[in-house]
């Protein structure tokens, strides 16, 4: 009981009522009395039942409006005097305004919330992203593939100039060491996905200088969800002499498709969005879009490895030493240093190839290189 | 009152009264605000989103009971049940969309129209919806817009984007080639289109300002889109100034530090010029930054003060002097704080910023509001806002 205000006195609290027709307000005294709200005043008297009225929520700044189901309200311009009555008068407050009005209990709602936006980027985005793959059929993935390889080769592909006969030869190994590796293939998990392989080379850089390399892929291998996979002519050229190699490079970007990661992916990125949106979208778009660039990386960081363990199952299947791959890492970083080189000689000023490999190392685009040679050389022992 | 001589123009005088004006004065706390925000956010994500539109009528109660307009507060009254089914709606149709067109562009040509052809109802219903559930001295506001209005006001905006749509289908359709003639009006396309975003934006606004109503008082905005198109291009100069002064910056600071660089790494040229090159990739991406992140608060200060300076009824004026200086400091600040902060400051900075924004804004009155009323017998109003507002409780921001 409230004795510091003479307006509560005996359960009662003088406020302005609005009748929702006319702008003027009435002083009325308001009262609770069992189930019921009175409203006295002049000439005015007024039976709401409390469960019609839409209480306001105790907070410290701002006044106190109670809307009345008739569209009436009634309007206390001191809040602290509308508290205290409303304690006097047995109404409960909902455990939510308890909360914000606590500073402890917003800190324990603020540790929460860190430990599961925690552990759900750790467990609940990867699970989400594997149950939606239990109920998106592989069509989908197909679907999306093709979407994705029609506005390739529409603008950043190009026909490969690598005679027929050799995407043939590259064909049939490929196909013979997935074959061979299908057969010892324990569960059905284990097998590797049907593919489509496909050879290509890059749009040209636009007055690509000395010392970058000349199209915008370089030498690279991707694959589509549904298993479009890609080789440019440019890989073929770097690994010229080491199929067991590009075997292994395939066999990565199977593995890509056979843990279907564009579709986890796809839906990761979804779900990080809305729920970044959410959170922040109120103030902006682009601020919202941060943590969806950045929680993707660490997602492909590790989708990479995956790719890398179908790799070595690959060549182990076939005979292959999974140490190989080195070669790979080897044979690009030579290509690097001679591009620096070249670049170093000419007195080149351009740096586009330079700021993409910053670019790569701030984002955690691959792991680091060492990593993943040091990767397939226990996988060799 | 009135204390002019009785006389027949004294008593006339009388009957209008001095006009007053009523201050905006906005009372939200920022730290009371980090409360109510994470509080509901944790209920939010635990409830997978549903218990989303509480936490927004919650939010929105918040902002209006302290935002006064003289000395009464705005109230807000929409139920969040009702505005769940609004919001899962809106939610189905905006996934749907984004998840369309990433698997064929046919799917997502189709999900663009079903959206081009409700997105203008949708929109009325949420402003109905909005106005319906605001009152001022328990007097409900209305928004009494047609839905033949709002596809007037917003379907040019798809005419457009249905053009540049349906060319981009035209070339996945043609092995990814453009059809021949075709590449001027890529060209040209863009421009009509960034020539014509005055016009739409006016368009859009004069459609929600023309329909605002308080009892026998309905707004309409007084302006036409010329005024609009002054603000955009003073927008251009202002960008324009920013990236030459930027510029200038750049080629001082990178000209000095690509010297300095390569003074301190011997004589390697192409080194110094390599981390120089680094440092304009980088001052050209700040430059844009800066001149987005000035002409933002640049548009939307101007344009504030424009459209409610023009908007206007019987007896109702609004005067808006939000100052642009001062839109862009507070807009810096909170993005530093945000980024410093980890998104933490967020509530802070939306407590700062409808403060700045409501506190510029005062609306004068040739009448005493205390004699304002409300049209028809009492609950009328609310109950035709009810039934369109909403099927649904569409509540979309803009």
């Amino acid at each position: 009981m409230n004795v510091g205000s003479a307006s509560s006195a005996n359960g009662a609290l003088t406020v302005a009522y609005f009748d929702g027709v006319s702008g003027r307000p009435r002083p009325v005294q308001i009262r609770v009395d069992n189930t019921l709200l009175r409203i006295d005043g002049d000439g005015l008297a007024l039976r709401v039942a409390l469960a019609d009225v839409r209480w306001p929520e105790r907070t410290r700044h701002g006044l106190r409006v109670a809307q009345l189901a008739d569209g009436g309200m009634l309007q206390a311009p001191d809040a602290l005097a509308w508290d205290a009555w409303a304690r006097g008068s047995g109404l409960n407050e909902s455990l939510v305004v308890k909360a914000q009005q606590n500073w402890r209990a917003t800190f324990a709602a603020a540790a929460v919330l860190l430990t599961m936006a925690a552990a759900s980027y750790v467990w609940g985005l990867p699970w989400l992203g594997r149950t939606a793959l239990a109920v998106l059929p592989p069509s989908a993935d197909r679907a999306l593939g093709e979407a994705a390889q029609r506005s390739l080769e529409g603008h950043l592909l190009r026909p490969s100039q690598v005679p027929a006969q050799r995407q043939q030869a590259v064909r049939a190994a490929f196909a013979n060491a997935v074959d061979r590796a299908n057969r010892r293939a324990e569960t059905p998990a284990q097998r590797l996905p049907a593919f489509e392989l496909n050879f290509a080379t890059s749009a040209p850089r636009p007055g690509a200088a000395t010392g970058t390399p000349r199209t915008q892929l370089g030498a690279n291998a991707f694959a589509l969800p549904g298993g479009i996979v890609y080789v440019t002519d440019e890989m073929l050229e770097l690994l010229q002499g080491r199929d067991d190699v590009l075997i292994g490079v395939l066999g990565h970007e199977l593995g890509h498709v056979q843990r279907r990661h564009g579709m986890r992916l796809l839906v990761q990125a979804s779900v990080l969005g809305v729920v970044s949106s959410s959170v922040w979208g109120d103030f902006s778009t682009l601020l919202a879009a941060v943590p969806v660039l950045l929680g993707q990386s660490a997602y492909s960081r590790e989708f990479e490895r995956e790719a890398d363990r179908s790799a070595i199952e690959l060549l182990r299947a076939n005979g292959l030493s999974p140490a190989s791959m080195v070669e790979l890492f080897d044979r690009l970083a030579q290509q690097r240093q001679a591009l620096q080189t070249a670049r170093a000689g000419s007195g080149a000023n351009r740096a586009d190839g330079f700021g993409a490999e910053l670019l790569g190392i701030a984002l955690a685009n691959h792991p680091a290189d060492a990593e993943r040679i040091q990767a397939f050389r226990d996988a060799a022992r | 009152m009135d204390t002019r001589p009785l006389e027949p123009a004294g008593m006339l005088g009388a009957a209008r009264p001095a006009p007053q004006t009523l201050p905006v004065r906005f009372s939200g706390s920022g730290s009371e605000y980090f409360r109510i925000w994470i509080v509901n956010l944790l209920l939010t994500l635990v409830t997978l989103g549903l218990y989303f539109p509480w936490a927004k009528v919650r939010r929105l109660r918040y902002f209006y009971g302290n935002t006064r307009i003289g000395e009464h507060p705005l109230a807000f009254h929409g139920s969040p049940s009702r505005m769940l089914r609004g919001f899962l709606l809106v939610a189905a149709l905006l996934i749907l969309y984004s998840v369309a067109g990433r698997f064929s562009p046919t799917a997502g040509a189709i999900a663009f129209l079903v959206i081009a052809a409700i997105w203008p109802a949708l929109f009325r219903a949420g402003q109905r919806f909005r106005l319906a559930n605001t009152s001022w001295r328990g007097l409900r506001f209305r928004f009494d817009g047609t839905t033949a209005g709002a596809y007037r006001a917003m379907l040019p905006l798809f005419v457009p984007g249905a053009l540049l749509f349906g060319m981009f289908a035209a070339i996945d359709a043609e092995d990814g080639r453009p059809a021949r003639g075709s590449e001027a009006w890529f060209g040209l396309l863009p421009i009509a289109l960034l020539a014509l975003v005055p016009l739409f934006w006016w368009m859009l606004k004069k459609y929600q300002h023309d329909h605002m109503a308080l009892g026998v008082n309905r707004t309409g905005l007084h302006t036409g889109p010329g005024s609009f198109y002054l603000v955009f291009f003073k927008a251009l100069g202002v960008s324009a100034m920013v990236g030459i002064a930027g510029g200038l910056g750049t080629a001082v600071v990178g000209g000095l530090g690509a010297g300095l660089l390569a003074s301190l790494r011997g004589p390697s040229l192409a080194g110094g010029l390599g981390a120089a090159t680094l440092a304009l990739i980088g001052a050209v991406l700040l430059v844009y930054l800066a001149a987005v992140a000035v002409v933002r608060p640049f548009i939307s200060a101007r344009l504030q003060n424009l459209v409610w300076n023009a908007t206007r009824s019987a007896d109702i004026r609004f005067e808006s002097v939000l100052r642009f200086r001062a839109l862009l400091w507070l807009t810096m600040k909170n993005w530093l704080l945000i980024v410093v902060t980890l998104g933490f400051y967020w509530p802070f900075a939306a407590i700062a910023m409808a403060r700045l924004r409501l506190e510029a804004v005062s609306v004068s009155s040739a009448v005493d509001p205390a004699d304002f009323e409300s049209r028809g017998r009492k609950g009328a109003d609310d109950a035709a806002g009810d039934a369109a507002g909403d099927l649904f409780g569409i509540d979309i921001g803009l």
